[in-house]
């Protein structure tokens, strides 16, 4: 009988087996990796934010706190400051070296999503329904035009010189100097976005929506392509570091659009099978090309597209099981082993079976 | 909008939305697909924090159009996953009601207090040391002629037993039957009102599949129409009773207790909406019949 190949199919996903592992008490909201990948920035919901070394998981520094929950947490691309984002309406920018408080900012609402400029110049908050924009020295630029509804991500052009503001009805495109009230541009789109990203050829925006879909914008002719059909809300999209691979987590599977050339239009997607639960975090290699893939059931699984694989249904090269609900995820410089956060507060860097970059 | 004034788990001052609904219509234009974008981020971060709980009232402002609000539960995949809605509790203001109600609405824009009242699975008529026996009396008709099958519950000064409004079962129609029986019937309404509900109550089994199609069917030509709907069934060759309650186009159902031994299988089912057809909805679920 069926049912009886796939019980033998079924082997349990083994347990992690952790380089070290620490203990929050609260939910992993964020994790940003430093930029050298010596250091790991959490937040949580209890409102903790902590610098730990991706090394040994020492915990080198606690942050202020945030009220209520932290919620994002992100590097400078030197990796000199770091800032804070929580729901008590606050973004903190702080000297990663002395740990001083550089700038605090506030607005109405939750403090939910950071990004820095690439250049590492200027930081873009989204607090409620206001985008700052601060200076890595802690000052305040400025405040782009209060939208009718809540930002939901912010998103830099590749080369720093606009700015992307996502809320219901849209993406609206700043010019990232001084803010002005009116945006240069507009992507107008009716229904709920909810996540951004830039393909890192600067190619493509891609943003994941309330209502089970991923709309591509091509930014040199405005012209959109959508992808929907998912089973859930699209909140989970990550590009590949060369701009060619886009992973867009769902419940049950992951897709991989092959991006490159032309765009993914008229293509089929990699199907990467999972659990049957939602995916809630992927990370690509840093130099390679596999992508990890965290799940609400607790496991982590890996995976690699290829071309060849395209339209294909592939099953993962390996996977763990964290012990948790995955809330983020990274992969470290070394591709090899990766640090995750967990909903119950674990956290910790676990191996892969990949081989190592080095 | 989300409080909590008790219990020992202070819950945050930022749970408190004081800025105006996020009401998110989706691109493929359905009503049912209108969602509360606010709602989905504070569930959302609600439920992914270690101390879990076992109820969420939600208070809206006397203006919110309940439908976004109780279809986040349905359409947002993530919170329906972990939350079920129980029931919708609207509080009526014995003494200011029926002025609400025949408040003249323009054209194509809804009478809330009207909307509120159909959508409600319970409601609590307050201030009643304010108005007299005859006044109640007319509240509660008025209250009825929209919501035929709403548990009512009387207060002052807004106490209610929290028994009364949590873990309510939305589905349980069996209470408000034995209180209401007429309710079943068509009754003659003293106010003429577009917006009304339809009790059936039919004895046998249903088709599964007839059943379904029908559902789907007449949720997806006249959902709009239909503010609620909910009922208990007897399906053929299912020992349990299959319980449903729906908003809109959406419908939740599932099977729970079995039936008893001795139970008569008594089918029973509501819909409130505008412009309701009881002919055409009792004989639609009567050819579903086995």
């Amino acid at each position: 009988m069926p049912r009886l190949n796939k019980k033998v199919a079924e082997t349990p996903t083994p347990t992690a087996q952790w380089r070290w592992q620490t203990q929050f008490c609260e939910h992993v909201a964020r994790l940003a990796l430093s930029p050298d990948g010596s250091l790991v920035a959490v937040a949580t919901l209890a409102g903790e934010v902590a610098v730990v070394a991706t090394a040994d998981g020492r915990r080198v520094r606690d942050l202020p706190r945030h009220g209520f929950g932290a919620l994002d947490v992100a590097w400078s691309s030197d990796g000199a400051v770091l800032a804070t984002a929580g729901q008590d309406g606050i973004v903190r920018l702080i000297d990663a070296g002395s740990g001083a408080v550089l700038g605090e900012h506030r607005a109405s609402g939750w403090a939910s999503r950071l990004a820095w400029s690439k250049d590492g110049t200027r930081l873009a908050a989204a607090i409620g329904k206001d985008t700052l924009l601060i200076h890595r020295d802690g000052t305040e630029i400025g405040r782009f035009g209060q939208m009718a509804h809540t930002v939901s991500d912010v998103v830099w052009s590749t080369d720093d010189r606009k700015l992307g503001v996502l809320t219901y009805g849209g993406v609206r495109w700043f010019g990232s100097g001084t803010p002005k009230p009116t945006p240069d541009r507009v992507f107008a789109w009716k229904g709920a976005p909810l996540r951004a990203a830039m393909s890192p050829t600067g190619k493509f925006l891609v943003h994941g929506n309330q209502d089970n879909s991923v709309h591509v914008w091509r930014m040199s002719s405005a012209e959109e392509m959508e992808m929907s059909g998912y089973p859930a809300k699209v909140e989970v999209l990550s590009w590949d570091r060369t701009g060619e691979w886009l992973a867009v987590g769902t419940i049950g599977f992951t897709t991989v659009w092959d991006c490159s050339g032309k765009g993914p239009s008229g293509r089929r997607a990699v199907v990467c099978n999972g659990p049957d639960r939602r995916v809630t975090a992927l990370s690509w290699q840093q130099r390679g090309h596999a992508l990890i893939v965290g799940s609400a059931d607790g496991t982590v699984s890996w995976y690699l597209p290829t071309k060849a694989k395209a339209a294909a249904n592939l099953q993962p090269l390996g996977g763990v099981d964290v012990g948790s609900e995955v809330s983020d995820l990274a992969f470290l410089s070394d591709d090899r082993l990766f640090v995750v956060g967990c909903s119950d507060g674990t956290f910790g860097v676990v191996a892969t079976d990949l081989p190592s970059a080095r | 909008m989300i409080e909590n004034e008790f219990g020992e788990i202070g819950i945050d001052d930022a749970l408190v939305i004081d800025a105006e609904a996020e009401i998110f219509e989706m691109n493929n234009g359905c009503i049912c697909c209108t969602v509360r974008g606010d709602l989905i981020r504070i569930l959302g971060n609600l439920m992914r924090r270690r101390d879990k709980f076992d109820h969420i009232l939600v208070e809206t402002t006397g203006l919110a159009d309940p439908a976004p609000v109780a279809q986040t539960f349905f359409v947002d995949d993530e919170i329906s996953a972990q939350l079920r809605l129980d029931a919708i509790v609207t509080m009526v203001d014995a003494k200011h009601i029926v002025q609400h109600l025949d408040d003249e609405k323009a054209e194509g824009t809804e009478n809330e207090a009207v909307e509120q009242i159909a959508f409600a699975d319970r409601i609590i008529i307050n201030k009643t040391d304010l108005v007299t026996t005859e006044e109640l009396d007319n509240v509660v008709k008025r209250v009825r002629a929209i919501n035929g099958a709403v548990d009512i519950t009387y207060a002052t000064n807004a106490k209610v037993d929290l028994d009364s409004i949590l873990n309510v079962g939305a589905f349980d129609l069996s209470r408000v039957l034995e209180q209401e029986p007429q309710f079943l019937d068509d009754t003659e309404h003293q106010h003429d009102v577009t917006v009304t509900s339809v009790g059936i109550e039919i004895e046998g089994t249903f088709n599964a599949d007839k059943l379904n199609e029908w559902l789907s069917t007449l949720l997806r030509t006249k959902g709009v129409d239909i503010f609620r709907s909910k009922g208990i069934l007897s399906i053929a060759g299912n020992d349990k009773r299959f319980v449903f309650q729906g908003v809109h186009m959406l419908l939740d159902g599932e099977h729970d207790r079995p039936w008893g031994p001795d139970e008569r299988r008594v089918n029973r089912a509501v819909f409130i909406g505008r412009n309701l057809d009881r002919a055409a909805l009792d004989r639609g679920l009567r050819e579903c019949l086995v």
